[in-house]
């Protein structure tokens, strides 16, 4: 190959430098990710602890409910939107991340109140609520639908190695963990349940028994 | 010495160089669909050609490269890390190629079986039931196997020529 005029190893060198040249220019040095003004917070009851989303601080779980005395404890784009729960001193809340070409993922993450301390429980996994008898109900082995599997390719690339995910179809399974514990109870596979509707019906609006019997 | 291969694309590739180069096209191809989506992003929300061109890069890879990818994509959540890996490793192979294909007769003779048994096993391995052969669709699942098995083929067509001319190797 070394004497031949076009040479594929030349051709992918020049791809990697340029690659990186731009690569650079647009994705590292603009993060494409923060372009919304806001400046949220969400306390969470029965805590002194407090869930802020702010263009001018950093996202995270801050200590204390005024703004200006509050100081930041955990560092993520933690969501209480879907429901969050207090086990003990322990938080169970939804922690949002996203690649570095803007696929959102979830991943339910457990945070001591007293340390502070962040252990991730289940990745790409979404708490959704309580069931009727208590259990915290989520959604595992899931992307977000706004990732719009069937044409993104990135996708597929993700679930390639996942014994779950399958490219091109919305899919999930149903989790429910005990509310006391945090100790995984029982778990079922359906793809329906990334319907809120379904979701509601199906899984949040019956108790645990219901749903396995 | 030098040893004549059997396929001879306008008696300048050998079949075994011309593997090389489809190998490094699939590993070109996806990332096409990469620098697109990372310029507009809206790209990805729409079928068409750059999607079909990453689909069928990703199933022409040979799959365990694929699966160390995906690996590589869900450990770091960084598409610029997987593309530097594809395109990176693209480049090794052609480095490493293009030393052993026309180095000594023993040595190309040798990596043309090495890549001949490696592309039977990852044609082999495509056939499990398991699920990174079932994530993706059926189609590009088809295609890949054919493309690999077409690089089986030049590859297998050199090793058949070096046997068939023994006195002039």
């Amino acid at each position: 190959m070394r004497e031949t005029k076009f040479n594929m190893n030349a051709l992918v060198l020049v791809v990697i430098i340029f690659s990186a040249i731009t690569f650079f220019a647009t994705i590292q040095l603009m993060n494409m990710s923060d372009m919304q003004a806001l400046n949220d917070s969400y306390p969470v009851e029965g805590t002194n602890v407090v869930v802020r989303h702010s263009t001018l601080i950093p996202y995270g779980i801050y200590e204390g409910e005024y703004e200006a005395t509050s100081v930041l404890k955990v560092e993520g784009n933690f969501g209480d939107d879907w429901g969050v729960a207090l086990v003990g001193n322990t938080l169970i809340i939804n922690e949002y991340t996203h690649t570095n070409f803007n696929l959102w993922l979830c991943q339910l993450v457990r945070v001591d109140l007293n340390t502070y301390e962040k252990t991730v429980m289940y990745r790409d996994t979404m708490l959704r609520g309580k069931c009727a008898s208590g259990e915290l109900v989520c959604l595992t082995d899931y992307l977000e639908p706004s990732n719009q599997p069937a044409t993104n390719g990135l996708c597929q690339l993700y679930a390639l190695s996942s014994g779950e995910f399958r490219a091109g179809e919305v899919c999930a399974t149903v989790l429910y963990l005990d509310p006391n514990t945090g100790e995984e109870l029982y778990r079922v596979r359906d793809d329906e349940a990334v319907d809120v509707e379904v979701l509601e019906t199906r899984y949040l609006a019956r108790t645990l028994e219901e749903v396995r019997g | 010495m030098r040893v004549k291969f059997g396929v001879n694309l306008r008696k300048v590739k050998t079949g075994a160089e011309i593997y090389i180069i489809i190998f490094q096209l699939s590993a070109l191809l996806p990332t096409l669909y990469m620098y697109l989506i990372s310029g507009y992003p809206y790209l990805m929300t729409r079928s068409g050609v750059h999607l079909f061109l990453f689909d069928v890069g990703i199933s022409a890879l040979p799959r365990w490269e694929a699966l160390l990818l995906s690996m590589l994509y869900r450990g770091t959540s960084s598409e610029t890390a997987t593309y530097f890996a594809m395109l990176g490793f693209a480049l090794l192979v052609g480095l490493v190629a293009a030393n052993v294909l026309k180095g000594k007769p023993r040595t190309a003779i040798i990596s043309r079986i090495v890549f001949a048994v490696l592309i039977f096993s990852d044609l082999l391995f495509r056939l499990l039931p398991i699920h990174c052969n079932q994530a993706m669709s059926p189609a590009m699942n088809v295609i890949g196997f054919v493309i690999r098995l077409a690089c089986l083929a030049l590859v297998a067509l050199d090793l058949i020529a070096h046997r068939r001319k023994p006195a002039e190797n």
